[in-house]
């Protein structure tokens, strides 16, 4: 490693064109963080097809590689699908008789139908470059129906669970804020005890979800593993989807709330396929909002407001 | 100059894909080599004026695209870095090992650094950073650290492709001095 000094050649033209390079960046950046929401979308959707060709070559190696393993495999998975197959007929000819049997007693309850309804799905093509960021890119966009604010959900180990919400829509690729990045902010539940408060991430998929709003005189109703579920109260996210589990309650000596940590229901790390799902309606909300109030809820109720109206400022 | 600063640019934006797609689950405890910020250091040390600034802000540029950050972000996170190695090159001669190494791991740092300063600027809510405590910077630095020699190995062998030649008059004004 040698130390010398050079001859000063140019070094005032790279002080100044470094400054206002690092001035024109600031100003974009506050253009684009105010008053612009995102790039012209031809150039994003540009972007999103490169990476939508690159993720399709790694596909295709990965798939022409792995298929020759897989042939091994699929004579034993043939055969235990045949039993399979016997057993799942049996129970096709129940299926519609509790189907009907289910919609009849629904009814009876007076129950709305609730059940989330699939956009579309899709695959993840791409993350963010940077570790900063914690983006997914899928291969689906506003010509597939996915719009600005969606839902999106994964399904593991049969749960329905909440993955993010689609940030910016291109023609044919969405992006996807996760759960676990730090300007998540979703209006969430227990499903047991319906105690209700305000999740939202660390910045690191490793990292357990914060839930934070609950009052300190509920923590002793909340126990280690109790499933977390989105409320419905915000205006983005459809009721019951899964969040996580309880993975620690903290009770701070001072301050009116408790701080729970919860593992995400679905593993981030291992996602490839998601779902975009429809917008949840308005109506809906506004309707569980004037019945829970009247349920008498008033202290969790005040938390919902303070996190509905903390959720609209994070999510403008 | 221009045509050092497109194909540098067309370069990195090559590498910003690959780590959006193939190295997207990332080498080590899932972070990914910014393998783009390294051929940004590169161009740096081996290019005199503003070249490695220019092309820091514009790779920034395109990475901004791939992102969910906010336009500008990476383009002043990259222009950081560059513009400290433009200076730097004055006073260190470009080595094999070390020096690649010690760029890659605290240009990481400066990179993490700008953006913990933008977020206090523009508030957490609306920019995400790095923390410092946080075990994936250190490992990202890490990474970059280790990669940054091999980078710069490849990169030296594309011999004055991605190093802009100088005019006449630039030669003739550094023979006077």
């Amino acid at each position: 490693m040698a130390i010398q000094r050079r001859p000063d050649r140019g070094m005032a033209s790279v002080h100044v064109v470094s400054i206002v390079l690092l001035a024109v960046s600031l100003g974009l950046l506050g253009v684009s963080t105010k008053a612009i929401n995102k790039v012209p979308e031809l150039g994003a959707d540009a972007a999103g097809s490169v990476q939508s060709f690159f993720s399709s070559i790694a596909t295709f190696f990965r798939d022409t590689v792995f298929s020759i393993k897989e042939l091994a495999n699929l004579q034993q998975q043939y055969d235990q699908l045949v039993k399979k197959m016997d057993e799942y007929s049996a129970m096709q000819r129940d299926y519609a008789q509790v189907q009907a049997e289910n919609a009849h007693l629904k009814e009876q309850l007076g129950f709305a139908q609730n059940v989330s309804t699939i956009q579309t799905a899709a695959q993840i093509v791409a993350r963010d470059p940077s570790n900063i960021y914690s983006s997914y890119i899928i291969n689906k966009g506003s010509s597939a129906g996915v719009g600005h604010n969606m839902a999106v959900v994964a399904f593991y180990d049969g749960v329905e669970g909440l993955v993010g919400k689609i940030t910016e829509v291109r023609r044919n690729s969405s992006v996807v804020i996760p759960l676990f990045d730090q300007r998540f902010f979703v209006s969430a539940r227990f499903s047991s005890s319906r105690i209700s408060g305000l999740v939202n991430g660390q910045g690191s998929e490793d990292d357990p979800l914060v839930m934070r709003y609950v009052s300190k005189l509920n923590a002793g109703e909340i126990k280690k593993g109790d499933v977390v579920v989105t409320s419905g109260l915000d205006s983005i996210f459809p009721p019951d989807l899964a969040i996580g589990r309880v993975k620690e309650v903290i009770v701070p000596n001072y301050g009116s709330s408790a701080v729970i940590y919860l593992e995400p229901a679905v593993p981030f790390a291992k996602l490839e396929y998601l779902f975009v799902l429809q917008n949840h309606p308005a109506e809906t909300q506004s309707e569980q909002a004037q019945s829970s109030a009247a349920a008498g809820q008033s202290s969790t109720a005040t938390n919902v407001k303070n996190s509905d109206s903390a959720i609209r400022g994070a999510n403008p | 100059m221009i045509a050092t600063i497109v194909s540098s640019t067309a370069l990195v934006s090559l590498l910003f894909l690959m780590q959006t797609t193939w190295l997207r689950n990332g080498l080590l405890l899932g972070v990914v080599p910014d393998l783009g910020l390294l051929v940004i250091l590169w161009v740096s040390f081996r290019n005199e004026k503003s070249v490695g600034s220019f092309t820091g802000f514009f790779s920034g540029l395109v990475c901004d695209l791939f992102s969910a950050a906010p336009v500008g972000y990476f383009a002043f996170l990259y222009v950081l870095p560059a513009y400290a190695l433009s200076v730097l090159n004055r006073f260190v001669s470009l080595d094999t090992i070390w020096i690649p190494f010690l760029a890659g791991f605290f240009s990481t740092l400066l990179k993490a650094i700008g953006s913990i300063v933008l977020s206090g600027i523009f508030g957490p809510s609306v920019l995400s950073s790095y923390f410092l405590d946080d075990v994936h910077l250190w490992v990202e630095a890490g990474l970059n650290a280790v990669l940054a020699p091999l980078v710069f190995f490849l990169l030296n062998m594309t011999g004055s492709f991605f190093v802009a030649k100088r005019t006449p008059s630039e030669r003739i004004g550094s023979h006077r001095k």
